[in-house]
């Protein structure tokens, strides 16, 4: 017994840091997979407070910014409506699949790997989880979390985001990733290496869910990566260093399409909330 | 022990403030923020004792994290680079640390070599970045990814947490 105590005393530090670490660990555990626990309602709540201060007081120095960028949407918008007046469409309500809310941006991460927005409206104005945000030129993220009052929103800048995706050109269907590595970039996975997509080509949503409409924009293809050329040197390794691979054919038929965002993820201010009225319908007959 | 434990407290407040309110807001290159709040940790007074340095840092990490929505990262980043700070003091000093804590980090500064500077720095802020940015991925499919960020944050760091070092012990009698 008297040994024991002697070697909780000696290795205290040792104890405490192990005791603090697992707190800590459980935390981070505990926010990942249950994200309605306290500790983070409290965080949310408090920090939440703090930002919408803060950005009130940023809030200003952009408004000019801002304002051009209504009345550029303004102007859009009024395009369209003429165009719908001349169809005569008038009966558009009853078709209506999505209905568009607004909301402010009141924090916004870039530095992490898991990139999250908070937006001032919550459960009160009727969000919930899965609702796709889009800003004034694109795709901003989806809504994972909602309290009362603010909503929590996973930016497409985050490792875990997958966003079903088409290039506008040719149709073809793909995966949108980020690689953690650039603020501005997107890749584009999955695609044929059929496929004949060029640089400058538009990327939009591909309305594969009730997330996002279809044919949302997303961004333009900056720059095209054959796998082909990257297996080739490869390949040319092996036979420099004469190792004999007798039948080994490298195939990788996909390409890797990096998208260059349309949206600043550094300037985001007023966006907009995507509710789909279907959604239920959708789970039911998704059963 | 008062004034040991105001500084601590001042330098706490406003570390938190920096970090949260200028350079998480930073953004060099779209996504790269200087940690510039391992100030606090490098410079901790060496006087007391491991335990309380540790839940210090603890709360400190915890507080930060309120701040970046980030729960339990930074927490366990700044505890882990905590208990390690006096191995590394006792490797990196040698002979020249001192335990009780009789110096100041004026002393430090003045007395020890450029390459002790240099390697007490970026061991402490390699380790915390290492640590932050593994364990927000979490996952071995992103580890070139880690290692990167990694190496470019600590560039940033590494300049901001010097100037700010040298500036404070200007102010330092």
């Amino acid at each position: 017994m008297q040994q024991f105590i002697d070697f909780i005393i000696r290795k205290k530090n040792v104890l405490v840091y192990f005791l603090l670490l697992s707190f800590s660990l459980s935390l981070i555990f505990k926010t990942n997979f249950f994200q309605n626990s306290k500790i983070i309602v409290f965080s949310n709540s408090t920090a939440n407070y703090f930002n919408e201060v803060f950005n009130n007081l940023n809030g200003y120095f952009n408004l000019k910014r801002v304002n051009s960028e209504l009345a550029n949407e303004n102007l859009f918008l009024k395009n369209q409506l003429e165009n719908l007046i001349n169809k005569k469409q008038l009966d558009s309500l009853d078709n209506a699949i999505f209905k568009y809310q607004n909301a402010k941006v009141i924090s916004n991460s870039l530095s992490s790997f898991k990139n999250y927005l908070i937006i001032d409206k919550g459960l009160k104005h009727g969000l919930e989880n899965e609702m796709g945000i889009i800003s004034s030129k694109g795709i901003v993220g989806i809504i994972n979390y909602t309290t009362k009052n603010y909503s929590s929103v996973m930016s497409v800048l985050n490792i875990d985001t997958k966003i079903n995706a088409k290039v506008k050109r040719t149709s073809h269907f793909g995966t949108l990733e980020w690689d953690g590595l650039s603020g501005e970039n997107l890749l584009l996975n999955d695609i044929p290496e059929t496929a004949e997509i060029k640089v400058g080509d538009s990327i939009i949503t591909g309305g594969m869910s009730l997330i996002f409409p279809e044919g949302i924009n997303i961004g333009v293809v900056s720059e095209i990566i054959k796998q082909k050329n990257r297996n080739d040197t490869i390949a040319n390794f092996m036979i420099n260093n004469q190792v004999k691979i007798a039948k080994i054919q490298f195939k990788e038929n996909y390409l890797n399409i990096v998208v260059k965002l349309h949206t600043d993820m550094n300037n985001l201010n007023i966006v907009y909330v995507i509710e789909s009225l279907n959604k239920e319908e959708f789970k039911n007959i998704k059963k | 022990m008062a004034s040991t434990f105001l500084i601590v407290f001042k330098r706490f407040i406003f570390l938190i403030l920096l970090q949260v309110l200028i350079f998480n807001k930073f953004d060099l290159f779209g996504i790269y923020d200087p940690y510039i709040c391992l100030v606090f940790i490098l410079t901790f007074p060496v006087k007391t004792s491991k335990i309380s340095f540790m839940v210090v840092a603890f709360a400190f990490g915890f507080t930060l994290d309120l701040f970046s929505n980030s729960l339990g990262l930074n927490t366990t980043a700044c505890l882990t680079v905590a208990f390690l700070r006096s191995y590394i003091m006792s490797f990196i000093f040698g002979g020249f640390f001192d335990p009780l804590g009789l110096k100041l980090i004026k002393n430090y500064v003045s007395d020890s070599s450029f390459s002790q500077k240099i390697l007490y720095v970026s061991s402490i802020i390699l380790i915390h970045h290492f640590i932050l940015f593994s364990l927000e991925a979490f996952s071995l499919k992103h580890v070139s990814t880690v290692m990167h960020k990694t190496l470019i944050t600590y560039l940033l760091s590494g300049f901001f947490c010097t100037t700010l070092i040298y500036i404070m012990i200007g102010n330092e009698k």
